[in-house]
Order: structure tokens, then sequence, then C-alpha cells
């Protein structure tokens, strides 16, 4: 894998790349950045032209016009701008929390261009309006703890309240956001940014009552131990999607493509070139984690 | 241990830091940062206040306007501009490689502030000029690749080209070199700074080998038997030279002791801070 820095829709915007062929944009979620899928861009670019971009405000993309309130319509214009720029047309998008509604709202604004999605462990997407502000409110609390004192430990400890096993958490990313964290402004941009996620006026970006609106095929994985989301909530997105697959992860909590890469990678690549995959809700729970090889 | 980012002489700059109390400043090599002293901050901060900051267009410090020239006068100003900032009087420094040559320049101005030196694996302080420029040349072969292309995998043969046992590379220094190599600038400084180096001539009233006799503080040296850059027997004569100075060998080990055998390395550097006896670790090269 490697970086480019490039200026995108007037923001200098960092971007991790690798591999050819059919393009697959990965997209981090709230407070972190696109360090976070280091265990999956090589191995999916064997099949894969992969992009996992820093989003709006994060990681070491700027934050452009965006001033405060809903981060959204920010975010996803600086996406499309990236895949632009980048040569992508038709691709596929991989949303983790709140990136997953992002590859939503993506997809909602450019249709014919997004070929497929996978959703990872989304509470934005799928959450009632209640849930996600609890979430959210959750979620913005571990992150400033982390955040007002980015030492290694802190940093540490935020992601270990939401991995199912700690041990799990690669240090490279932890030292990333050392530095990350450390930067002038970086506190003050996420307070703006989950306080707009946490605006009445974000209430026009929720996409869990117009799940039914997807038109591809979409897969979601989620971690069966991840507190910042709801199984059931993910099966009634799912049923009410047309083409879609739903993946539990046992062992797991709101991180699976870090938490358990080996298999987040399979059924990634599984699902992208049309092979069977075996749905929780036929299956039972967690059947196709099962059947494929552990690390 | 956390990182900081401040303003010294209008340029920004990165460093790590951990623990208080007496200041121990470390001061990596050519072509890499801060990072390479991630199994030693947080150790050493339990009694020391340890400083590592990336140096003069390296890492996440800007290179200011270093554009030509031997790096080591601006580097040292940005260097101590830093520990004024941070209100560091006397200190004890540690260098690896060139950041080795580096200390003991700034020991050599800031005489009544350096109280001990700490020089690892270090050609260019104890190198002669033919021998030297070998080892320059086949650094610079190694770091360019890297810098050219700093995809995980170059960047990751890179340093295990200079590491004993290549599983022992830090893959979190690697993560951060994708991305500290491509900022704006990086790669020029790179560069700039190589040739600075091995124009031989401009830089010749930096050398230290020839003056190593002129170092009074307590010294200790760190060396790896394995150490391609730099032969051990090179660490000899330089301990030799200077009055008050003590080897320590390590075995199985290139070009990077801090990061091979990181609880020796910090135990060894406790000791010597508190002025402990050396002996156990004289005798032996590991363990």
């Amino acid at each position: 894998m490697r970086v480019k820095f490039a200026e995108v829709g007037g923001i200098p915007t960092r971007y991790y790349y690798e591999g050819s062929g059919a393009p697959l944009m990965l997209v981090h979620g709230a407070g972190v950045s696109g360090d976070s899928w280091l265990r999956n861009i090589d191995e999916l670019a064997r099949d894969f032209s992969i992009v996992a971009l820093d989003t709006m405000g994060h990681g070491f993309t700027g934050t452009g016009a965006y001033t405060g309130g809903p981060p959204h319509a920010y975010m996803v214009d600086h996406l499309i701008a990236l895949a632009n720029h980048v040569g992508f047309d038709k691709f596929s998008l991989a949303g983790s929390s709140f990136g997953a509604m992002l590859s939503i709202l993506t997809h909602f604004k450019i249709k014919d261009r997004v070929e497929k999605l996978i959703l990872i462990s989304s509470g934005s997407s799928t959450l009632s309006e209640e849930e996600h502000l609890k979430s959210v409110q959750n979620a913005y609390k571990n992150g400033m703890s982390a955040m007002e004192n980015p030492t290694y430990e802190n940093c540490r400890a935020r992601l270990g309240r939401i991995f199912f096993d700690p041990s799990k958490i690669p240090e490279e990313l932890l030292w990333m956001q050392v530095t990350l964290y450390a930067r002038p402004g970086v506190k003050d941009n996420y307070e703006k940014r989950m306080k707009g996620m946490m605006d009445p006026a974000a209430k026009k970006f929720r996409v869990a009552e117009r799940m039914h609106e997807i038109t591809v095929p979409t897969l979601l994985v989620w971690g069966l131990n991840d507190p910042r989301v709801i199984y059931g909530r993910a099966v009634e997105a799912a049923n009410q999607i047309k083409q879609s697959t739903l993946v539990g992860f046992p062992e797991c909590g709101h991180e699976p493509h870090i938490e358990h890469w080996q298999r987040f990678n399979t059924v990634a690549r599984k699902f992208l070139k049309d092979e069977q995959i075996k749905d929780d809700r036929q299956f039972g729970q967690g059947a196709e984690f099962g059947a494929i090889a552990a690390e | 241990m956390r990182a900081h980012f401040t303003t010294v002489n209008g340029i920004r700059t990165r460093y790590h830091t951990e623990g208080s109390g007496y200041p121990l400043v470390l001061i990596h090599g050519v072509g890499i940062s801060s990072e390479s002293w991630l199994r030693n901050v947080d150790e050493l901060g339990k009694d020391f206040w340890v400083i590592a900051p990336d140096c003069l267009g390296q890492g996440f410090t800007e290179p200011g306007d270093y554009k030509s020239g031997p790096p080591q006068p601006p580097t040292i100003k940005h260097l101590i501009g830093l520990l004024d900032q941070l209100g560091v009087d006397k200190f004890a420094i540690a260098g690896s490689s060139f950041g080795a040559m580096i200390s003991i320049l700034t020991c050599f101005q800031l005489p009544k502030r350096v109280e001990k030196l700490i020089l690892v694996s270090s050609g260019s302080s104890t190198l002669p000029e033919v021998e030297l420029e070998k080892s320059l040349k086949e650094s610079y072969a190694n770091g360019a690749k890297a810098y050219h292309n700093p995809t995980f995998e170059v960047c990751l043969k890179r340093l295990q080209n200079v590491f004993y046992n290549p599983d022992d590379v830090p893959r979190e220094v690697i993560l951060m070199q994708l991305t500290s190599y491509r900022l704006p600038g990086v790669l020029d400084a790179y560069e700039t700074r190589m040739k600075g180096l091995m124009d031989f001539d401009a830089v010749r009233p930096y050398r230290t080998a020839e003056r190593l006799h002129e170092i009074k503080v307590p010294t200790l040296l760190m060396w790896g038997l394995n150490d391609p850059r730099v032969i051990f027997a090179r660490a000899q004569e330089a301990a030799a030279k200077i009055e008050r100075a003590t080897l320590v060998a390590f075995d199985k080990c290139k070009h990077f002791p801090h990061m091979e055998h990181p609880a020796r390395f910090n135990r060894i550097v406790r000791k010597f801070l508190k002025g402990e006896s050396m002996e156990d670790e004289t005798r032996r090269a590991a363990e």
C-alpha cells in the first residue's frame, strides 16, 4: 500500500491506494482515518483497485469550507471529488460505521456509478433516531478521551472499548493516532463534526428509513459484540434491501475489518466476485464467519 | 508517551515525549524519524524526561530554509531552539547513526549544558573519510529506494537490510513512513541532506572522528557487532580516544540496537545515566 497527498475538491487530501482492477473505495468511520484499513488494503489490492481515503476533516485531510453543522453533504461531495480525481467511474464502496452511511448517501447521489455496497457495523445507517443519538454521544465521549490528551495509552484505551479483543488493536494504528491527534485543531474539528452528527438538522441525511431505495447488491458485516450497533436493526435493514447479504461476526466489536481482518477480506472478496455467501438469516448467525478460515 | 507539534524558529516541529525529571534527548539518524525510538521512550520515561524530536526536514518536521550545503549547522540550530523552548537546561543526549554526530557537535557547542553522551552505531562520528563515503553511498542507495517509491513492501525491505532479524523491524515505523515520505518537500529535503553529507569538502569542518579526544563528558557507546554501516573495530578505536568512554557491544545486532534489543538497550542507558556500574554489561554482548 502507498500514500498520496492531493488537492481534491479544494481540500488537501491524503489517501492510501494500491492494486488494479475493479475499483473499490474504503470509507472509514467518524473519528478515525484511512489508516484503519491497514489490514485490508494490500490483501484486497490483489483483486481490486483500492483507494482508502481520509474523509473530510479526518486523518491528514483538511476541512475545506466546512465550519460546523451536519458534515454529511461536505463529506459526500469530497468523496465523489476524490473518486473523480482517481478516475473511478463505476466503483464499489465499503464503509465502516459512519463511513457506511456516507457510502449509502453517495450511492443515492451518483446512483449508477456505485456498483456494490459493503456496510460494516453501522449504527448511523440503521438505528432509530433515539438509539443513534445515544450511540453517537457514547462514541463522542470515547473519542474525546483520546483527543483531549492523545497519549499512546489513551488511544489504546479508546479503541479497547469498542474491540471484543483489545489485543487485536494494531500497534501501527495507535502510533499513527498519537501523531494525528497531536496536530493543532484536531480536537476542535472532531467536536464540530460530532455535534453536527447530533444536530437535529442532520435528520434529513438519515438512511435507516430509506434502505429500500438501495438498488445495488449490498453486503452487511456486523460485529456481534459491537456496542455501537444493534444486530436486530441490521436484520431489518437487510430485509429492506432487495439484494442483500448479512454476515454477523462473532467475538467481534465495532471494527470487523480490523479485528477479524482475514475473514473480512475473504468475505469482501467473495461478495465483490459474486460468490456464494452464507447469509445469517438463512444459515444462522455467523454461519459464513464460521465457514471461512480463521486468522 | 505522546507526540507534540510546536513551532521552532518558524519551523513546524514534531517530537515524542514521556516522563519528567532529568532530560534525555534522543536524536534519530538520517532517513528515519523519532518513531525509531518507539521501544525506548516509555521505558526510559519512567526515570527521565525523554524528548525525541524529528530533526530538521525529517519525519513531520519541516525543512525550513535548509536547501543546500552541510545539514549539521541548521539541524543543530533547530534542535537547540526546541530544547530552549522546552526549558531544557542541562541534559544528556543520545544519537543513533548520524544523530550521534549531531549529539557530539551539540556537546561541543553547549559544553555547559550537555552532561553525558550516548553514541549508538555511528559511522558518521567515527569513520575515516574514505570509509564514510562508502557507507553513505550504501545508505543513500538503500534510503533513496524507499523515498522514491514508499510502498509498505519497499520501506520494510529497506529497513530489513539493516536489521539482524528482519522480523524485528517495527511495522509502526513503516506505516508512519508511508505518509511522512509523501509530505510535500520531504523527498527534496532527503536528497539535499544526503548530497550535503556527501560533499566532503564542505562537511569537513563538521567531522568528529578526529576530535573525539575533545569529548570530556562521560560517553556511552553502543554498537551492533553485525552492523554493515560501520565495523565494530571503529567503535573500539573511538572509545579508546574518548577520555571517559564505556563501550557496550550488541551481538546479533546490525544498525539499530535500540530497536533490535530494546530491553537491554534501555537497561544499559538507565544504568549509565544513573552512574551505576557498567561492568556486567561491558563484559558480554547479549542479555
